[in-house]
């Protein structure tokens, strides 16, 4: 019989990464955010968020919407459909590997 | 191991920026104290709709905040509860519920009370926060403690007719369960929002 496979095989390269978890864990759980509150909450500076937003709005796990409210630049960015499954995947990717290292 | 602890951080201090849990808690508190306390007297607003506009209200709460702090809305949609409450009230208004024998006052707003409560519930499991789901239980129970164990004698009141067999007396006994779960829900909420706010 063949050994199950280990929990780590079911990490996603994209979404492990911590900041990345981050923005999409913040996002699950508010509909959406702006750019302001994540730099804040996350500690990020704008570039390096800016960079993982990128990588995330590249393979369609987030959008972003850039407007004005009044005279200031608002970005807001939104869970995709994809985003909310590919973290949820992640999760309990890493719940496996946690139940396993507590048996 | 550091990532799933740093995971739940995340969020909960997204719920607290959001004041997930104190606005609901404080909206419906204060509900229940002013209801409570003046029963089916004059209201500026009728209570068959109060439980449904503090819903609204509750909503409303949320987007001043994503406005004020960017951070959307809590999970679970309090719009759809507000219309869920809303439909529940009015069925209690049904010929055959206000009118029936058992029909009180102090029984219609028990009913009130856990439809109330039971909106709360709703919206606590679709946004899988257990601590809401929790209150809405303590709500629930509070209402259908009204219902049984509330001032029974007081019948009518001046928006239904008196029925030849229904005994109007004056003064009656305040639903002090209702105001007690009310003032509850209000000292967690403050409790809370003052938490929520060392948090961030």
């Amino acid at each position: 019989m063949s050994e199950p496979e280990h929990p780590t095989a079911g990490f996603d390269e994209l979404v492990h990464q911590p900041n990345r978890l981050a923005i999409l864990v913040v996002l699950d759980e508010a509909k959406r955010a702006d750019f302001a509150y994540l730099k804040r909450v996350l500690s990020m500076t704008d570039g390096n968020l800016g960079r993982h937003l990128a990588v995330l709005e590249e393979a369609g796990l987030v959008e972003l919407s850039k407007g004005f409210e009044g005279s200031r630049p608002r970005t807001w960015v939104t869970l995709t459909r994809a985003g909310r499954t590919r973290l949820r995947g992640e999760l309990d990717a890493m719940r496996k590997l946690l139940k396993r290292v507590r048996r | 191991m550091d990532t799933a602890v740093s995971v739940a951080e995340v969020r909960q201090q997204t719920r607290a920026a959001q004041h997930a849990t104190s606005f609901p808690l404080l909206v419906l508190g204060v509900l229940f104290v002013n209801y409570g306390t003046v029963g089916f007297g004059p209201q500026p607003v009728a209570w068959r709709y109060a439980g449904a506009l503090a819903f609204v209200l509750i909503w409303a709460l949320g987007k001043a905040n994503e406005y004020a702090t960017g951070v959307g809305p809590a999970r679970g949609d309090y719009l759809a509860a507000a219309g869920g409450v809303f439909l529940l009230t009015q069925l209690t208004y049904l010929n055959r519920i206000v009118f029936a024998k058992w029909a009180t006052p102090y029984r219609l707003e028990g009913i009130w009370v856990v439809i109330v409560g039971l909106g709360l519930l709703a919206v606590g499991l679709a946004g899988r926060a257990p601590n809401l789901a929790g209150w809405a239980i303590a709500v629930c129970g509070a209402g259908a403690a009204q219902f049984l164990f509330g001032y029974q004698g007081w019948s009518t009141n001046l928006y239904l007719p008196v029925l030849p067999n229904e005994r109007v007396s004056f003064n009656p006994p305040q639903p002090y369960i209702v105001i007690g779960m009310g003032v509850v829900l209000t000292l967690a909420g403050l409790f809370t929002f003052a938490r929520e706010r060392r948090y961030l």
